[in-house]
């Protein structure tokens, strides 16, 4: 055979089988070969590179997430549990016994799919391009929000993106030089490439980009995380997909290249100096909005079977599981090049972008190709589905790979880990309290975390398609930090979806199944307050986590996911898509060490709300209004922003009681859509103190504060520092005129805790009067809007 | 044959590329720099004549109110003499993907120039100021060039 190689494993003892592994960047661990081998000996011939490569990226730990669905021999103390497929008993388990009517297509899909109307369903995905972004932060980022965009493109038989979300975490951007490992971006730089890559791709395919958060802390300065996450609205009669044999492989959008070869098996791989680097992918948002327009049209038409997107592993991953049940026969010399001279093995696994695959009945075939020659984007018949179960692939006649869909999808082995969670004890810090906390305040104002993040919200475009209700900066002055976006995807109906996150990776620090449990409450709190609706609520989980090979930190996995399955159960929110990305560790030759990133889960929101005109933003509205606080304070400064400006992590970090968190925020929603409420944010970092402050800035309007006998202040949390700073959960501040006073406690009377804290003051001071009604923070409002702005004001 | 595109802001006109640069070279530590300013570069080959080269310039490639375009036919031509100027030039490497490029050749087709062989694009920074060799190597590295995919050129060369 003269277009590909044979690999030798038949001959190969363990050493070997690890050599070709590593050498190919195949990331297959042992056992793994061991079970290629052997179906190998039953076939009585060796692999062509070809069919090695399929297997890798197929079975890449990015494609297939062999630790999540593998078996986890868990220890927690003196006791030991044997968890048998860690997303099917937790995350999964969730939205079976919740069993909402609306979710209509979960986990088994591109993205999870809801009702959104009668005619209509939304989808929404989000997943991550953390490696390549550390690489080329640029090129990573775009190509990151593109993929997620097909994601969208490729659900059921096709959804319409509508709004796009990012979540990034770097490291510090004040980081000095001398400090950088080497073959490391500083994080400044990152970010500016990471932002400009986002905003580049998402602008020119006239998505608006109306919602994310960016978070910095020290344990990403080597492996940066970029969430990318896509919004898509669709018929609800084309939810669903399937190739049927005799179909025909339509390969549409971009032609192939070197680009990103490996780049899912170098996803699951942890990074180093020398890292190879054909594995970044290139992106062209033109050639992606041509495609999106023109699909949507086939779609509508009913000219394909099923669709789906070329992401990790290419064609391989695409093609092999749009043909998982049927069998699939490939011709890859007519994959159109970008150039020529790639080998046989470099079509079938190159992850070059904008191109999605179509199963398309032959009769459909001439309509269809008139459609796309109309629009100018390229597609090529590149085989047929057949009905054998065998994935064949030939090259000019010659067969260059031959293996059963059931090996492939089915033949990987189960991973068996151990885990053992050990909680760490940091130190708690002693000092006393500071007398006035207004310079404590600007402070935690200052930290770029909490800081505005004007300088990258306004390079993204958040009104393009004419249907954002709520936007990302509010306020008088446009300039204040919303808390959610709203979007109303439809001209001729009110109807609109509301969008939130939650992410606290120093709560990881401490105790991933607390901030498992923070980061769902966050994404609802945001949700809520901004009109949001509990009961038609849907989750999505992206894990970002180091070494699963590490006991530790897989027991950490373990307990966040638990967590997912206990707090998203309490909640009746439940999950419909999820990714995680494993192994985010960096290689320093110079410390001759590995470094994790702290363990990341990001936490999304989706609601459907029937009416946009209810929905409220979160800056003070009118002088002389009531201000109350509602939730339990705590003495919870474990992985606070308070403790961490001192130097401190602390081990109190702050729980959920979901039962009391859901009837609280049920009662505040009912209030919202009565129109009782004129502003509401919610307390996440930097607590009660900062709350209040955005909410003045951000309204241009003073406030004063008392915070003596609000929920739990003076118990628990009996220093002033405490109930200002503490970042406990399910708290919120609320703006009600003295015209619905009561009518407001009424709804949230039944069980509820909250006060009538303050009230909207005429002139532009903060006061906050603290546990023994002496004035704790004395502030200009603008003061404290100057230091939130200046830091990342680029 | 081949050429080589400038386009450039006129003068009077904000050249926000060249300001950002400025301020990043500050970020990185690097004070004495007065004023950048850049340049888009279309690299063009082809049997091309110069009116079609002055219509594709002025039709797709500057936007003529505010920018200016300059066709030359050598590949590193620029003047200068004076010891307070680097220039440098950032070119994708081959085989990366080049999007701008292969949109530049179906603009000009549909502009009805047909017999382009090749273009490739790239940026030009011309940075003024009182840097050492070791300083404008950091801001190339660090900055200009991501050497995963890009590779530049400084000029003058050699001379520190």
């Amino acid at each position: 055979m003269k277009n590909v190689k044979t690999i030798n494993i038949l001959d190969a003892d363990d050493t070997e089988l690890l050599r070709i592994s590593k050498e190919g960047v195949l990331s297959l661990n042992l056992e793994e070969m061991h079970a290629i081998q052997n179906y190998y000996r039953k076939k009585g011939r060796n692999p062509t590179d070809v069919e090695l490569e399929t297997l890798a990226q197929t079975w890449s730990e990015h494609c297939v997430h062999k630790t999540f669905k593998g078996l986890i021999e868990y220890r927690e103390k003196s006791q030991t549990r044997i968890i048998d497929n860690l997303l099917k008993e937790t995350v999964v388990r969730a939205t079976k016994e919740l069993n909402k009517k609306w979710c209509i297509s979960v986990f088994r899909d591109n993205a999870g799919i809801i009702e959104f109307d009668r005619k209509n369903a939304v989808a929404f995905k989000i997943e991550t391009h953390n490696h390549p972004s550390a690489l080329e932060p640029y090129g990573g980022a775009g190509t990151g929000i593109g993929g997620v965009i097909r994601d969208i493109l490729g659900v059921g038989l096709g959804a319409k993106p509508i709004l796009n979300t990012d979540v990034f975490c770097f490291g510090p951007p004040d980081l000095p030089y001398e400090k950088l490992p080497e073959g490391v971006l500083h994080p400044k730089r990152i970010c500016k490439g990471v932002v400009s890559g986002v905003r580049d791709y998402g602008n020119r395919m006239g998505i608006p980009t109306a919602n994310g958060a960016v978070v910095f802390d020290e344990g990403y300065i080597c492996n940066p995380l970029v969430y990318c996450g896509t919004v898509g609205i669709m018929p609800r009669d084309k939810c669903f997909k399937e190739a049927k044999p005799k179909d025909l492989i339509v390969a549409v959008g971009g032609r192939t290249g070197r680009d990103g070869i490996h780049g899912a098996t170098f996803s699951s791989a942890e990074l180093a100096k020398d890292t190879e680097v054909s594995a970044v992918q290139i992106g062209n948002p033109i050639v992606e909005k041509k495609v999106a327009d023109v699909l949507l049209q086939a779609r509508d038409k009913g000219l394909y079977n099923a669709i789906t997107d070329c992401g990790a592993g290419g064609f391989s991953s695409a093609i092999g599981e749009m043909g998982k049940d049927t069998g699939a026969r490939v011709y890859l010399e007519r994959a159109p090049l970008k150039y020529a001279g790639l080998a046989p093995w470099e079509i079938w696994v190159s992850e070059a972008q904008e191109r999605m695959v179509l199963a398309v009945p032959p009769e459909k075939l001439a309509q269809l190709m008139d459609i796309f020659r109309a629009e100018d984007v390229e597609a090529t018949v590149l085989g047929e589905f057949t009905n054998d179960k065998k994935l064949l692939l030939l090259y000019n006649g010659e067969t260059v790979g031959e293996l059963e869909m059931e090996f492939l999808h089915n033949g990987v082995p189960r991973v068996k880990r151990k885990a053992e969670w050990k909680k760490t004890q940091f130190p708690e810090p002693e000092f006393e309290e500071p007398k006035d906390l207004t310079q404590s305040l600007k402070e935690i104002l200052a930290h770029p975390t909490v800081a505005s993040k004007e300088w990258i919200i306004r390079q993204y475009d958040h009104e393009v398609q004419a249907g954002t209700v709520l936007k990302p900066l509010q306020g008088v002055n446009n300039d204040g930090p919303g808390d959610a976006c709203v979007i109303k995807p439809l001209f001729c109906s009110n109807k609109g979806i509301v969008i939130s996150n939650g992410l606290n990776p120093r709560f990881g620090m401490i105790d991933p199944y607390w901030s498992a449990a923070s980061s769902i409450d966050e994404a609802l709190r945001n949700n809520i307050c901004a009109g949001g609706n509990l009961n038609h609520c849907a989750l999505l989980d992206n894990f970002c986590w180091g070494s699963p090979e590490k006991e530790e930190q897989l027991a950490g996995l373990v307990r966040a996911a638990l967590s997912c399955y206990d707090t998203a159960k309490a909640y009746g929110t439940p999950f419909i898509s999820g990714k995680d990305s494993l192994n985010n560790e960096y290689f320093d030759y110079a410390q001759n060490k590995k470094i994790s990133i702290p363990p990341t889960l990001l936490i999304s929101a989706i609601s459907v709300i029937p009416d946009i005109r209810k929905v409220i933003s979160m800056d003070l509205k009118s002088p002389g209004n009531l201000i109350y606080i509602l939730g339990e304070t705590y003495d919870e400064l474990g992985g606070s922003i308070y403790y961490a400006l001192r130097g401190f992590t602390g081990n109190r970090v702050p729980k959920v009681n979901p039962r009391r968190a859901k009837k609280l925020m049920s009662s505040l929603q009912k209030a919202i859509w009565r129109g009782l409420v004129r502003s509401c944010h919610d307390c996440s970092e930097g607590g009660i103190g900062v709350a209040i402050a955005e909410m003045a800035f951000a309204g241009g309007l003073g406030a004063e504060l008392y915070v003596r006998d609000c929920p739990g202040c003076g118990i628990s949390a009996n220093r002033n520092d405490t109930i200002l700073f503490s970042e406990s959960n399910s708290r919120f501040i609320v703006e009600v005129e003295p015209k619905n006073k009561k009518a407001f406690e009424k709804i949230m009377g039944n069980g509820s805790s909250f006060k009538l804290a303050g009230k909207v003051r005429k002139d532009k001071l903060l006061k906050i009067y603290g546990i023994n009604g002496k004035t704790v923070v004395n502030a200009d409002i603008y003061e404290l809007k100057e230091s939130w702005q200046k830091t990342l004001r680029w | 044959m081949e050429y080589l595109i400038k386009v450039r802001y006129k003068p009077g006109f904000f050249d926000a590329l060249g300001n950002t640069v400025q301020r990043d070279i500050k970020d990185l530590g690097i004070s004495g720099v007065k004023k950048v300013k850049t340049a888009q570069l279309y690299y063009v080959e082809g049997e091309i004549t110069y009116k079609e080269l002055r219509l594709l310039c002025k039709e797709l490639l500057a936007d003529t109110i505010t920018q200016q375009y300059e066709i030359t036919s050598s590949r590193t031509s620029f003047k200068t003499s004076n010891k307070q100027t680097f220039i440098v030039q950032v070119w994708y490497k081959k085989g990366v993907t080049d999007a701008v490029a292969d949109t530049v050749k179906k603009g000009a087709m549909d502009l009805g120039i047909q017999k382009i062989d090749k273009v490739k694009t790239g940026y030009e920074y011309i940075i003024l100021g009182n840097i050492s060799r070791a300083e404008i190597e950091r801001i190339c590295r660090g900055l200009l060039a991501n050497k995963v995919v890009q590779e530049y050129k400084i000029y003058p060369e050699g001379i520190a």
